[in-house]
């Protein structure tokens, strides 16, 4: 802020107007404390009393269940409608991993479509494998996949395959007694798979929403008994970035 | 407040100079008092930007993190005994497994940390390994969760549910007749979980972090790290 002073000096005369004059130069529009600069705001002088929060999650129309959504109980996942290379939404039967939101409408305040957001998606996955005299030379082989999916403003699904994640069934071999030929095993492996993306659309498209989606793949299911996936708990959690990127 | 209405002094008086120097007016601020701490964005020309220099650290974002990598060794008799499954059931969690107490935090997996103001969402981060033996039955396991307490989280202390992990483990072949290594194995956690208003709602303490239970002999945790951001609301 600069103020164009003009001192009065000894005889000139203290009247309405020579105040005024001076009031003027201070105050006056666009002048002084009515035309400040950005030089005149000191370092680390707005705090947040000053400031919105970054978030505007309150703003963000039609979002739907909120910015996570999980589920803690226990599923024993259908993987017969998702073997690889077929993906599937994942989902407890009820409550899908998805969290979805209105692309286009406006959002007071600035920005008006979400177009990036940080993505984190968790899964407890857990093999199961149960042999009823099973030979000792065969074990159970299979893949839990998992990936994220993005819904563009016109509603359609797209897996980011950048996301992919493979978890490979960890082999728990257990010692075997001398000249057993078969006998029962009961395998249990747990596991978390994770993915953590930054997820935007590179053309400027508008986003409208996130989910998780699941694939299956096993060999040598034929020679086993029971051997099945299961996911146990799992949650989904955006961070959604208003505004173009 | 709107920029300064010129004062305007119609005759020269002491009062009428009082008036223009310093008689305070809210509704239509027409005095030098205005600049005792009453500017604001309207005093600037529109279109005036400020940089990342001019705003304080923490106005937007908390963040932090806790590490540790020494190795931790928990014992069943550190706990009540509780299994860490239901009696005979594959899935899920023992009903009596949900006790606070039967937790124990983890050094280096959990931090205590103060918002000064209401938080939006709170993001927690976390890498963890851990290992246990296993027992003769199936409902055995060393199993980490997430917790999250404190002055500025609505009801009571939670643990989700959702974010809860055990340690793989094998378990004793149904043949009597046979010998069964109960291998050490191990698990990786890298978990997340959002934590939004209205669950987080006020400033104040947080202790957030990653607690541990085992029904196994031995569980051991090794490296871990836990992190936290967050984000101001209003």
């Amino acid at each position: 802020m600069s103020v164009n002073d003009l001192k009065l000096n000894e005889g000139d005369a203290i009247t309405a107007a020579s105040i005024n004059d001076r009031f003027t130069r201070f105050a006056g529009s666009g002048q002084g404390v009515n035309q400040l600069a950005t030089d005149d705001i000191d370092r680390k002088a707005l705090g947040p009393y000053h400031t919105a929060g970054l978030v505007a999650v309150n703003e963000l129309p039609g979002l739907s269940p909120g910015l996570t959504v999980e589920v803690a109980t226990s599923t024993i996942a259908n993987m017969t409608s998702a073997v690889y290379p077929n993906w599937t939404p994942v989902t407890d039967g009820s409550t899908p991993a998805s969290i979805t939101w209105t692309s286009t409408a406006g959002i007071p305040g600035g920005s008006t479509v979400v177009t990036g957001f940080l993505a984190m998606f968790n899964i407890e996955i857990q093999y199961v494998y149960e042999s009823a005299n099973r030979p000792t030379d065969q074990r159970p082989d299979a893949a839990f996949g998992a990936r994220l999916a993005v819904r563009d403003s016109g509603g359609s699904w797209s897996g980011l395959d950048r996301t992919v994640r493979f978890l490979s069934h960890a082999h728990i071999d257990q010692k075997e007694s001398a000249g057993s030929g078969t006998q029962d095993i009961y395998w249990r492996s747990y596991h978390d798979l994770s993915i953590k993306s930054f997820i935007s659309a590179a053309d400027g498209t508008p986003l409208s929403g996130i989910r998780a989606e699941m694939t299956y793949n096993e060999i040598k299911l034929s020679v086993v008994n029971t051997p099945y996936a299961a996911f146990l708990r799992y949650n989904l959690s955006i961070m959604p970035l208003l505004g173009a990127l | 407040m709107t920029t300064i209405a010129t004062p305007s002094l119609s005759t020269f008086t002491a009062a009428d100079l009082m008036e223009g120097l310093y008689k305070p007016n809210i509704s239509t601020p027409d005095s030098l008092e205005v600049i005792n701490g009453w500017l604001s964005k309207l005093n600037f020309p529109a279109g005036t930007k400020f940089n990342r220099d001019h705003v304080q650290s923490d106005a937007f974002v908390v963040g932090g993190q806790v590490a540790g990598n020494g190795p931790l060794d928990y014992f069943d008799d550190a706990f009540s005994g509780d299994r860490c499954f239901p009696s005979g059931g594959l899935l899920g969690e023992d009903p009596d497994d949900v006790e606070a107490p039967d937790w124990l935090p983890i050094p280096g997996a959990n931090a205590s940390f103060f918002l000064p103001w209401r938080p939006r969402l709170v993001w927690f981060t976390w890498n963890v390994t851990w290992l246990c033996d296993s027992k003769d039955t199936a409902n055995n396991a060393a199993a980490i969760r997430f917790g999250l307490k404190g002055s500025g989280v609505a009801g009571t202390p939670s643990f989700y549910a959702s974010a809860r992990r055990v340690c793989p483990y094998s378990v004793k072949d149904t043949h009597s007749s046979n010998n069964v290594w109960f291998e050490r194995l191990q698990n990786h956690w890298s978990g997340h979980k959002v934590v939004a208003w209205p669950e987080v709602q006020e400033y104040g303490w947080f202790n957030a972090g990653l607690y541990i239970k085992t029904s196994t002999p031995h569980a051991r945790v090794f490296n871990r790290s836990f992190r936290w951001i967050a984000l101001r609301g209003q």
